[in-house]
């Protein structure tokens, strides 16, 4: 389950805001629940299994919006791996680290977002991306973002990582 | 060092190399034809999981919704039994209208109109996202949805444009409504005839813009005049109904006019759509047919306006 939790949390997300999350969004945008997540568990698991779970939910998300295939994969395939690689170099409390690297991770998908739009030529979605909805979506992210983190924490404390067996007293 | 300790040292950074080199080949290539199969085929597996999903969700709320379902169908039946009287008398006056207005397509040797069937659909997601805005409808490749094909809505008894098809799978397809930044309408004002270019503006606003207007036809446009669209790119038929002028634009040194234009599909709260299907006129004098809704009908059955409706009882 340690492994799969990476997969199935994000993934369940993407699913809850493709439909019935719709009618938490505040003026169109809702919170980057499924980043949120994917930046936690490549926190929490490291880079190799960071990067494969944004692998899997960007392709995800390719296949069920407008997004060209491998937009929302490059994204957050990368984001997966730099969560990855924080692992064990930050010291996450409860509040003040979950609202850092949510910033910075949305912060940074937005700037790849309009980079790639450019690149890829997309220049109308360009322009969309620093919006107003934009800052709804970073607000309203990084309000969630502690309780999320607190959430996905305890779910681990649930299924946590099965040791190797080995002598006991 | 060799190649096998090189890659077991740096086995993180070689694996997301290659996913991001794959991602960036998917992007490059995109517009080619041969690169729609994999989209396809993920599509349809991403979305089979979508449509089971919705399908849990939708049983246990339309349960929970039937009961206010119930008391407003009550109400809505009230309304349409007088709407119904009074349009009685409309029909009546319209059939003379409509035997005047063949009369005189023929007389002015009007090329037959292309007839358009529709397919129901329902939409079953919406993208979470902020820059791209697309709408996941449960009809696919295999109720006959092609893409490119129009997408109109109904919403409190008014017919309105929605998008257009983007993709396809067999059981689901992505709407790219109006409002996208990426989408481009060539509309016109259906009282005075101007021709414009519609274009979306995202999840920032729930109003377009109508650029390339004729700056003479400033005096002649009036807040409130309706939107069509004009069927000159042959992407979207000809007068499918848009929206209304919501505001009139422009500066005085600029050389066209723009209009704000507002939609008659409000789209946060869209259900139900239909997928417009062009076909070839047999039948002279036959008009464009208005696609029929049928609240609640969830059938892959295709009408026209020409075919006889079969009437149930009142809920």
């Amino acid at each position: 389950m340690w492994y799969i939790l990476p997969f199935l949390v994000p993934g369940s997300l993407v699913y809850l805001g493709n439909g019935p999350a719709q009618l938490l969004a505040i003026y169109g945008s809702l919170p980057e629940l499924a980043l949120i997540a994917l930046i936690y568990y490549g926190n929490s698991r490291g880079a190799m299994l960071g990067q494969l779970a944004g692998l899997a939910i960007g392709l995800t998300i390719d296949f069920l919006s407008a997004a060209p295939l491998g937009f929302f994969t490059f994204i957050f395939t990368l984001a997966g791996y730099a969560a990855g690689k924080s692992k064990g170099k930050i010291y996450v409390d409860p509040i003040f680290t979950p609202l850092l690297m949510i910033a910075v991770g949305i912060l940074t998908k937005a700037l790849l977002v309009f980079i790639l739009a450019g690149v890829f030529g997309y220049p109308e979605v360009r322009s969309a991306v620093f919006g107003s909805p934009f800052l709804i979506q970073l607000v309203y992210s990084l309000v969630l973002a502690p309780v999320v983190f607190a959430l996905l924490s305890l779910l681990d404390r649930v299924f946590p990582k099965k040791r190797r067996g080995g002598y006991q007293d | 060092m060799d190649f096998k300790d090189f890659s077991k040292r740096n086995r993180e950074g070689i694996v997301l190399a290659l996913i991001l080199l794959v991602s960036m080949v998917g992007m490059m290539i995109q517009s080619s034809r041969f690169a729609q199969i994999p989209q396809r085929v993920g599509m349809g597996l991403a979305t089979g999981i979508k449509s089971g999903i919705s399908g849990v969700g939708n049983f246990f709320s339309d349960t929970v919704q039937s009961v206010s379902e119930l008391r407003d169908l009550r109400q809505e039946y009230d309304s349409l039994v007088e709407k119904l009287d009074a349009s009685q008398q409309l029909f009546r006056s319209m059939e003379a209208l409509e035997q005047e207005n063949r009369e005189l397509k023929a007389a002015l040797g009007y090329s037959q109109d292309l007839t358009f069937q529709n397919i129901p659909g329902r939409i079953i997601g919406k993208d979470p996202g902020i820059v791209f805005t697309s709408l996941l409808v449960n009809r696919g490749s295999r109720h006959g949805i092609e893409t490119g094909m129009a997408v109109v809505g109904y919403q409190d008894g008014e017919q309105g444009l929605v998008g257009k098809v983007i993709e396809v799978s067999p059981f689901t397809s992505i709407v790219r409504p109006i409002l996208d930044p990426q989408s481009f309408v060539s509309s016109r004002l259906s009282r005075t005839r101007y021709e414009g270019l519609l274009r979306g503006r995202g999840t920032e606003s729930d109003t377009m813009i109508m650029e390339y207007l004729d700056r003479e036809s400033r005096n002649q446009i009036n807040v409130g005049d309706e939107i069509i669209t004009s069927g000159l790119n042959s992407l979207y038929p000809p007068n499918l109904r848009i929206g209304t002028v919501a505001a009139i634009l422009g500066n005085s040194y600029e050389t066209s006019l723009q209009l704000e234009v507002k939609p008659y599909i409000q789209f946060t709260r869209l259900e139900n759509v239909f997928f417009l299907e062009p076909q070839e006129s047999g039948r002279a004098g036959q008009q464009t047919a208005a696609p029929l809704f049928i609240p609640g009908d969830d059938s892959e059955t295709v009408q026209t306006a020409d075919e006889p409706i079969e009437t149930g009882e009142a809920p």
